[in-house]
């Protein structure tokens, strides 16, 4: 992302947060763009020894994506809450729309997965996943909101405990409940 | 869920969770009571807890990612892109991803990679790559991978090369460093590609173990030359890059720590950047360590431009001193203290090799490439193939490289007897060739053919002994092929003598009589009753004639005979247990030459190896387990084995390599327990030659002087009207191509430069075009390209049989052509293939008897052709001239082939056994023009003024060795 279309999500964002639906329009296409461009980084992973550094760099550009620090919303709270609310509804969009696998795969895929060592028996599926959450928001928002920040924001304890106004140690331990609730709906469903 | 519940349910989760496992049922006990479904939903939230683990813990933007690269690949997996099929992924980098790929057209497998937009976008750069990698790849260097095609279909530009089974010298050091010998030897070989890609003038300037593949055998080839300068970053502004390729996840990353003083700072650099690199790789080979690797980037700049790396003693006390100097050498920061030149650190490289291995010889630069123990080979495809599968995303630019369908277990695998650990004993070194070793059953003395007494003789010599005894001395005559009889008493063997045939005499040279009056190349049958002989004799697999031979079967007591194949067949070889004959012959209708065995007692045949590679020379292991041959399928002309049924005479497995210490192999023969082997190693170079030539006399002035020189291979040369240039194809090399050379040696040019075979180039009358025959289209067709390369047409549409030997007539209108069976076709040359109107045909012979015209000259009158007749049952060609005007043929001469006509019509160049003759077609005179012995002279190629004589100068130098496992 160009510091420019950082900039544009940002302002997007703000708009849309602000009731300006068709700020949505504009900004899917930027984040497909990103997320193809993860995706590509994710194919050209690598060597296990290096992991952990294409993680960081994954995670720095995501952060990229959005610029937290440096726009201007009259609410910190809101606009975090904004942003992850737009990822979750871009990501699980994705998701919605990608090809069902049929049958078995390619003996070569299942080499392909071992090659890039995705953790795909962990990996969820996001679509169950965005229900499950929408479940958990009717008896318990706090949880929900806390996945919703973290998983689909982006965002760490810290800045979650900032937004929602409580301690770190308890969007820890929400979080941990929230990951057992949601783990066993998911794989209930499945 | 009502959320009153749930509170309660998640306060009891809660406080269980502050609990060590082991307390907390006796916990839920208490609180619970008697809510058993309070109870049951909290023991589920706590196992879901212990098993969540990482579940969401991956940020969901990452996990759409991850399904968005996986259904790209998929995608990807199932598409073809131009005449390539995508079979698997092989790796992705900041370059681009890599796939093997089938060519559809040849049904071969290729390395495809397929290069990201922003490298692309700039043509000027994309020419630029495409120049290089071009002229990389046209080193033909057995060291350098071989690049196939560079296109665009769809909108995506690719790349095709060679695909390599192993994996990179990357994979290799995730495993551990690297034993001395081998890293060595593999630096060794990129030293050898790097001088060669020096010489003509490529830089690689990105050597690293991701750019260096190591096949299974040990065999090292340079990958992605060019590359490099296509992923640096224009200077003249970014733009070209796309935002995302400017971050830091981009191109320099792994790259760093082989970079050169002199790239660090972004001066200007040249070869000895790639000896820097180099060094940086055998250092960290050696010691599994990269000798300049700092925390970040900049660290990384400033080890490399101011600290000594550790010595290697630090690492390993018994690491050879030689190579603490040979290091330190190339990694001078300052180049002009370093090795200066390629070829000086390939020397220091081989010449420590020749003390770590004692076995080299003269014959070093050979074993460097290929001594290599398959008992290892053996061992790490496996983890070549898993690291490899890994490794292979890892590289920017790596081509990788495995096995798709993996080496198959270690275990299943019958171990055949390990060559690389034999002892190697230098048999015969006459000057001249020595061909066809065939050891006694016992193993300790062999036959062998050679030229030394001035003609072809075969010889007795006992293993270790010094003495020759030439048994075939009373013939005059060529003796040749000489096969001894499973119990060591006859010999058969092939004599020119009259009456020719197939011979048999005792071992002791006595009783010597005829079996048959034809054949060639005899193998005995395991009871010694019977022999196998090819009808169709050949020196060398690539310029065989295209008359087919035959396999015919000899009963030795009565000399019966009866045919065993109808498709082409030479060079058999007997099965041990007596059911299968091995033997190899040309596809019809392409050059494709693949190894077949049939029944011994006639049947279909089984194809054992088919494939693109040359096969040849096959032979039984004396445990019929193994068909031995000789292949070019590793870059070089060496042996490989395949497991064989021998019952049924299908292949049992994959072909393996028997790397022996040599870089042109052939001839095998072992011993009856399969404890040594006898072989011929070779070196054959086609130089081009002239020699000023008096045509009134019909004799050549002064010594021939050479115009190329070393390790060429110039076959068929043909003069330009001008006398300024010399077409002529590379056969015998690993690749086939049209090539130009001004007369004076210098200019070398290309025209073609591709895998196809592009052979015997012809200039137009005008000097504007050349005619040649290629296989390009899937068959062999006549072709007209452009002297500047341009302008590449197929002239020739042909069905049925092979379009070959174009030859211009004296206007440049017409050109004809031969097919195998038929006589020569007339066709006019700019006109299109359907508005020809039938093509004129010779007509067929009548004098002489059943056979063909195969044209070559067309005289500068316009009135004749000169070509040869193959007489196919005596094995003799004769010289033939056509005359339009009668309609009838002529016989010029009694041997010879290959006619060139003087200005005159009327008298021509030939040649014969390594001699060129002139013949003059009316008084039918002929005498030699040029004989170099102990080589040979071939095509004679006369400039238009007949003043100058160019020629093919081939030497040939062919010694027999033994390898020994006892």
């Amino acid at each position: 992302m160009t510091r420019s279309s950082t900039h544009e999500v940002t302002e997007l964002l703000v708009a849309w947060g602000n009731g300006d639906e068709a700020a949505l329009e504009q900004l899917a296409p930027l984040i497909h763009a990103e997320l193809h461009r993860l995706a590509h980084l994710y194919m050209s992973r690598e060597r296990t020894g290096h992991t952990l550094q294409t993680s960081a760099l994954i995670n720095e550009a995501y952060v990229r994506l959005i610029d937290w620090k440096t726009a201007r919303f009259q609410n910190r709270a809101h606009f975090f809450g904004v942003a992850a609310q737009l990822m979750r509804r871009i990501l699980v969009d994705v998701a919605r729309r990608r090809p069902k696998a049929e049958g078995g795969a390619p003996a070569q895929l299942i080499a392909l997965d071992d090659a890039l060592s995705v953790a795909h028996e962990t990996d969820a599926d996001l679509v169950a996943l965005d229900e499950a959450l929408d479940e958990l928001a009717e008896f318990d928002q706090r949880k929900s909101r806390i996945v919703e920040l973290r998983f689909f924001g982006g965002l760490s304890v810290e800045e979650i405990a900032e937004v929602l106004q409580i301690a770190p140690v308890t969007v820890t331990r929400e979080w941990n409940k929230a990951k057992a609730w949601l783990y066993n709906a998911v794989n209930r469903e499945s | 869920m009502n959320a009153e519940r749930w509170r309660q349910i998640d306060e009891v989760f809660d406080a269980a969770l502050e609990l060590e496992p082991g307390a907390r049922a006796g916990f839920l006990s208490e609180r619970c009571g008697g809510n058993a479904e309070l109870r049951r939903q909290v023991e589920a939230l706590l196992a879901a807890h212990d098993k969540a683990g990482g579940f969401i813990e991956t940020s969901a933007m990452k996990v759409a990612a991850r399904a968005v690269a996986g259904d790209t690949l998929h995608a990807r997996l199932e598409r073809q892109i131009g005449p390539y099929r995508i079979l698997s992924l092989l790796g992705a980098g900041g370059m681009g991803e890599v796939y093997l790929a089938e060519d559809t057209r040849l049904g071969r497998r290729v390395a495809l990679k397929l290069l990201p937009p922003p490298f692309v976008s700039d043509p000027d750069r994309l020419r630029r790559f495409e120049r290089e990698a071009r002229a990389a790849s046209a080193l033909n260097h057995p060291n350098i991978l071989t690049l196939h095609d560079i296109g665009r279909a769809d909108g995506t530009h690719y790349i095709v090369t060679e695909y390599v089974e192993g994996g990179t010298l990357r994979a290799r050091l995730n495993s551990g460093r690297i034993p001395v010998p081998e890293a060595v030897r593999v630096a060794a070989q990129v030293a050898e590609a790097l001088s060669a890609a020096h010489a003509a003038g490529i830089t690689h300037r990105d050597i690293k173990p991701e750019n260096i593949a190591v096949r299974p055998d040990g065999y090292a080839k340079v990958l992605d030359f060019g590359l490099a300068k296509l992923a640096e970053l224009p200077s003249d502004g970014a733009d070209a890059l796309s935002p995302s390729m400017r971050t830091p996840t981009g191109l320099r990353i792994g790259t760093v720590k082989y970079m050169s003083p002199e790239q660090v700072l972004g001066h200007a650099v040249d070869g000895r950047t790639d000896l820097w690199s180099l060094g940086v790789v055998l250092y960290e080979s050696l010691t599994g360590q990269a000798p300049f690797a700092g925390a970040n980037k900049g660290v990384t700049f400033d080890l490399i431009l101011n600290h000594t790396p550790a010595p290697l003693a630090d690492f390993d006390e018994d690491l050879p001193p030689q190579l603490d100097s040979i290091i330190s050498r190339a990694l001078e920061k300052d180049p002009e203290l370093r090795y200066q030149t390629a070829s000086d650190l390939r020397a220091e490289l081989r010449r420590l090799q020749r003390e770590l291995e004692p076995f080299s010889s003269r014959w070093g630069r050979a074993v460097t490439r290929l001594r290599r123990a398959p008992a290892r080979a053996v061992g790490w495809p496996l983890k070549a193939a898993l690291a490899a599968c890994v490794l292979a995303l890892a590289v920017i630019g790596g081509w990788l490289l495995f096995s798709p369908r993996g080496a198959p277990p270690q275990e299943t695998r019958a171990a055949g007897p390990n060559w690389a650990q034999a002892k190697s004993t230098h048999l015969t070194s006459g000057a001249g060739p020595e061909y066809s070793p065939n050891l006694n059953p016992d193993g300790k003395s062999f036959l062998y053919a050679s030229r030394a007494a001035g003609n072809w003789d075969i010889y007795w010599q006992r293993v270790g002994g010094k003495n020759a005894v030439n048994l075939t001395k009373d013939s005059a005559a060529d003796d040749t092929r000489p096969a001894y009889s499973p119990d060591g008493n006859l010999i058969a063997f092939r004599s020119e003598r009259a009456p020719r045939g197939i011979y048999v005499m005792e071992a002791t040279s006595e009783n010597v009589r005829r079996l048959s009056d034809f054949g060639y190349d005899p193998s005995w049958s395991p009871d010694g009753k019977e022999l196998v002989i090819s009808s169709a004799p050949f020196s060398e697999p690539t310029t065989r004639s295209l008359n087919p031979g035959a396999l015919w079967v000899i009963d030795v007591a009565t000399g019966a005979l009866r045919r065993l194949t109808e498709g082409d067949a030479v060079q058999p070889s007997w099965s041990p247990n007596g059911h299968r004959v091995a033997y190899w012959g040309v596809q019809p209708g392409g050059g494709q030459r693949d190894i077949w065995t049939i029944a011994a007692g006639g049947g279909d045949a089984v194809p054992v190896v088919k494939d693109e590679a040359l096969d040849w020379n096959p032979v039984w292991s004396p445990d019929g387990k193994y068909l031995y041959f000789a292949s070019n399928r590793g870059g070089s002309m060496n042996f490989w084995r395949v497991p064989i049924d021998e019952q049924s005479g299908r292949p049992a497995g994959e072909p393996e390599a028997v790397t022996t210490p040599s870089a042109y192999s052939q001839h095998i023969s072992f011993s009856r327990d399969g404890k040594r082997m006898a072989y011929v190693q070779k070196v054959e170079t086609r130089n081009l030659q002239r020699v000023a030539f008096d045509p009134a006399a019909g004799k050549a002035v002064g010594a021939p002087e050479a115009v190329t020189q070393g390790a060429v291979h110039v076959s068929a040369p043909d003069v330009s009207p001008d006398g300024e240039w010399l077409a002529y194809s590379s056969q015998g090399e690993r690749q086939e191509d049209i090539s130009l050379i001004s007369k004076d040696g210098t200019g070398r040019r290309q025209l073609t430069n591709d895998h196809f075979s592009d052979r015997f180039p012809r200039w137009s009358p005008d000097g504007s075009r050349i005619a040649f025959y290629s296989d390009r289209s899937g068959r062999y067709e006549v072709w007209l390209v452009s002297p500047d390369g341009t302008g590449l047409r197929q002239v020739t549409f042909t069905s049925g049989q092979s379009a070959v030997y174009p030859v211009w007539s004296p206007d440049g209108r017409h050109i004809v052509f031969k097919q195998r069976d038929l006589m020569p076709f007339v066709v006019e040359a700019d006109t299109p293939w359907q508005s020809q109107t039938p093509p004129r045909q010779l007509p067929p012979f009548e004098k002489d008897g059943d056979g063909h015209f195969w044209p070559w000259s067309w005289s500068a009158d316009g009135r004749r052709l000169a070509g040869w007749w193959v007489d196919q049952a005596a094995s003799k060609t004769y010289v033939y001239s056509y005359d339009f005007e009668t309609q009838s043929y002529e016989r010029l001469t009694e041997f010879g082939n290959n006619p060139v006509w003087l200005r005159d019509g009327r008298r021509l160049l030939f040649h014969s056994e390594g001699r060129i003759y002139f013949a003059d077609s009316v008084t039918k005179r002929v005498r030699v023009v040029l004989s170099v012995p102990p080589y040979e002279a071939q095509s004679a190629a006369p400039t238009h003024d007949d003043r100058t004589l160019y020629f093919t100068f081939l030497q040939a130098e062919a010694d027999v060795w033994l390898l020994s496992l006892d």
